[in-house]
């Protein structure tokens, strides 16, 4: 089951929080202006840019996406990483802490030849920034078409470096080790067979010095020394959803003069999170609300919004009901399609019954509501059996897993609850949820 | 799941930090186990509520479970999502931490020893999981946070469960708009679009309900936990207490004068207290139907909101 909130349509909002990414909440926006003045890039031009990079891992080139739309840090970083020719892996983008780089800049340090090979190409840098931040979602559909292109020219497959994933829609790259990372060497006017568009050639960048590799290069995917981490690598994407996602975890924990700030904008390097915030929060206190404009019990209609959104971005794009995994995409088509699995509502399920201490965190009416709704009815259920402690409070033992559950059943084998005949004890008299209205009028 | 690049990353991450661990001497080993020894037997008490609740925080943000027993004790998985399922609410957490946060002290501690919440964010949301001041200084409470979670959870289930009742009398009128009757079931049968819930493909309207509508009825092996907690039924009959009094809603075997809902908690005391009704009205009642809600909630047959059933709202 997955939650996601992408808004597909709506690129000024999608720019403003792009740039607005996860460290600079708040901070005036320069993608915005860029997004309204410049001219759309048609996908050929964006193939042409995303060709030397369509290949790294997913979480690498989504650090390397987020690093172009800051191009003169980028720079800097490839002059520091020049300066310290030993520097790598963790170890090199903790000491580049301290500097102003965006943290997707400093990852990048873990990478020397990630950034060699940038430094060469400031131009191409910097339009694949700006194409990232004005049509992310067309740059995403980009990677997965070269990436499509080369593996139907037999030159991307699952090796010893890296894990290559193929779906229905999409091909996912990851390390094959996710503590070593190895980036891959390739010419783009090769790899992806013949170039279907003559008059946007691939950005070529020859490797750097240092990182040529004799042997492979001349088609397929070569890979030189591989590079050991172990939260470097925090980026991600969901390819359904044109979401770009970040590791929390790994992310504090290379970042950690950043934690805060970062956590700021939880897990998405998203362009929805910051301000789609109430949004957020709504879909945390209930998971199926997708849509903020219906009114609030469509929240409650079964539907599960993750699985919504997911099918109408792909429906939009490939015509093609694609969800789940692999095999249950397989059943469904086996079933005829467009049916919810058993897993999937499984799953759901779960999802909104999910029961933790931090349930709900944001949304501090809600929970006020909830407490004083539950209150209401926990006294209710005590003055009904009669041999419940009032609020349960600490009397609830700690092996029990919740607070009145042990003590109802001694409670109630010997008060023999009945059926419906008993009214409602005291405990109730200050009314449901603080309402206490006669009648409660629907709006709609 | 959620924005991991893959599925088992939290897991994954765990397994670094113990591989790290392993790599280490076996000195560094040693003493870790000593420091640890005490740790894995009591839960820990800090100096002032503002350290343990940095402890808890930077337990969270780093995913380390050993850490987070130290913080909350032997039942942490209790309080905080370890797996797929509520990820996205640690993220959440973490946000509203960052945007705000503060110790407020309870005003009237419910035991004589003085407690205080954590609250972040800027709606004021509480962490419910309180501090206690004990001894040697200030820790979690985990019974109290047991009890707080289930006064909480009661209150959300509830209130999803009057939403739930109204979002299917909209899915009724939508049925009802397609048919000219309301629908007798939740999940269609196979091929059929005799329920709120049928498969769609791509581009089609979505039927009136979704597809955890399966999740709703008691009677499939789905839905044991129901949906936030709360089981429903289609009622086909209104008592003498409903508006224009007794009558069956069925009239040549379909659902054409109205229908009613009835919804119960699944497991009550723990999802839920009270129990719903609804018509196509949509004036939602409740009652306490006591522990065993559910077969009386299974032997009522009609709509009939009498005195004992009092309006209610989310």
């Amino acid at each position: 089951m997955k939650r996601f909130m992408a808004y597909p349509r709506g690129a000024l909002i999608l720019c403003a929080t792009l740039a607005g990414a996860p460290l600079f909440i708040g901070v005036a926006v320069p993608g915005l202006s860029y997004a309204q003045g410049a001219a759309k890039m048609s996908s050929q031009q964006i193939d042409s840019l995303t060709a030397p990079i369509a290949l790294y891992p997913d979480a690498l080139l989504a650090q390397v996406l987020m690093a172009t739309t800051f191009p003169d840090q980028v720079e800097a970083a490839a002059a520091w990483s020049r300066a310290n020719p030993n520097a790598r892996g963790d170890d090199a983008v903790k000491a580049v802490s301290s500097q102003s780089w965006d943290p997707s800049v400093q990852s990048l340090v873990a990478f020397p030849q990630v950034l060699a090979t940038m430094a060469q190409k400031p131009d191409c840098v910097s339009q694949l920034g700006n194409a990232f931040l004005a049509q992310p979602n067309d740059v995403m559909d980009s990677v997965q078409r070269l990436r499509r292109q080369a593996q139907q020219a037999g030159n991307l497959k699952s090796s010893e470096q890296q894990k290559v994933i193929v779906e229905q829609s999409t091909i996912t790259i990851v390390p094959a080790n996710p503590q070593v990372v190895y980036v891959p060497t390739y010419n783009p006017t090769v790899v992806y067979g013949t170039w279907p568009y003559p008059a946007y050639p691939p950005v070529y960048v020859p490797p750097p010095p240092g990182y040529a590799l004799a042997s492979g290069l001349a088609a397929g995917l070569a890979f030189g020394t591989g590079v050991a981490i172990a939260n470097s690598l925090w980026g991600g994407f969901n390819w359904n959803n044109h979401d770009v996602n970040i590791n929390v975890n790994h992310y504090n924990n290379i970042n950690t003069n950043n934690r805060i700030n970062v956590n700021g904008s939880t897990t998405n390097w998203n362009r929805n999170a910051n301000v789609n915030r109430n949004t957020a929060n709504l879909n945390n206190a209930n998971l199926n609300n997708a849509n903020l404009n219906r009114a609030q019990t469509d929240a409650y209609r079964g539907r599960d919004a993750s699985r919504a959104q997911a099918e109408q971005t792909l429906q939009n794009r490939t015509g093609q009901n694609l969800n789940g995994t692999a095999s249950q995409r397989v059943q469904n088509i086996h079933q005829g399609g467009g049916g919810a699995s058993a897993n999937d509502v499984r799953a759901g399920a779960q999802n909104v019954n999910r029961d933790n201490a931090l349930r709900g965190a944001g949304d501090g009416n809600a929970a006020r509501q909830d407490a004083q709704r539950g209150q209401a009815s926990r006294e209710s259920l005590a003055s009904r059996g009669g041999g419940y402690g009032a609020g349960g409070g600490g009397a609830a033992g700690g092996g029990q897993q919740y607070g009145g559950g042990g003590q109802r059943a001694g409670g109630y084998a010997g008060g023999g609850g009945g059926g419906g005949g008993m009214q409602r004890g005291g405990g109730f008299a200050g009314g449901g949820g603080g309402g206490g209205e006669p009648h409660f009028n629907r709006r709609r | 799941m959620i924005r991991f690049p893959t599925r088992g990353a939290l897991g994954a991450h765990v397994s670094i930090l113990a591989v790290a661990f392993r790599t280490a001497g076996t000195l560094l080993a040693a003493t870790l186990l000593l420091l640890a020894t005490p740790a894995a037997q009591a839960q820990a008490v800090y100096p002032t509520p503002d350290d343990a609740v940095k402890a808890f925080v930077d337990a969270l943000s780093s995913n380390d479970h050993d850490a987070m027993k130290h913080v909350l004790g032997n039942d942490f998985t209790r309080f905080i999502p370890t797996q797929g399922i509520g990820e996205d609410d640690v993220y959440a957490f973490l946000g509203e931490w960052a945007k705000g946060h503060e110790i407020v002290n309870d005003a009237t501690p419910p035991h004589g020893l003085p407690t205080a919440h954590l609250a972040v964010g800027t709606s004021g949301w509480t962490l419910p999981i309180p501090l206690v001041n004990v001894a040697h200084g200030w820790r979690f409470d985990p019974p109290a946070a047991k009890d707080e979670i289930l006064t909480r959870r009661i209150g959300r289930n509830e209130r999803s469960a009057i939403l739930t009742s109204l979002a299917m009398v909209d899915a009724q009128s939508d049925y009802r708009n397609l048919t000219q009757h309301y629908a007798q079931r939740f999940v269609s049968t196979p091929g059929q679009r005799d329920g709120l819930y049928w498969a769609t493909a791509p581009g089609e309207p979505e039927s009136p309900l979704g597809p955890l509508a399966a999740a709703m009825p008691r009677d499939t092996v789905l839905a044991r936990d129901g949906y936030y907690g709360y089981h429903f039924r289609i009622l086909t009959a209104q008592g003498s207490h409903a508006k224009e009094g007794a009558q069956n809603y069925v009239q040549a075997g379909v659902l054409s004068k109205g229908f009613g809902i009835i919804a119960w908690p699944a497991d009550y005391g723990k999802t839920g207290v009270m129990s719903f009704i609804v018509n196509q009205d949509g004036q939602v009642y409740e009652k306490n139907l006591g522990p065993q809600s559910a077969s009386a909630a299974a032997a009522l047959r009609s709509f009939d909101p009498d005195p004992s059933w009092r309006p209610a709202q989310p």
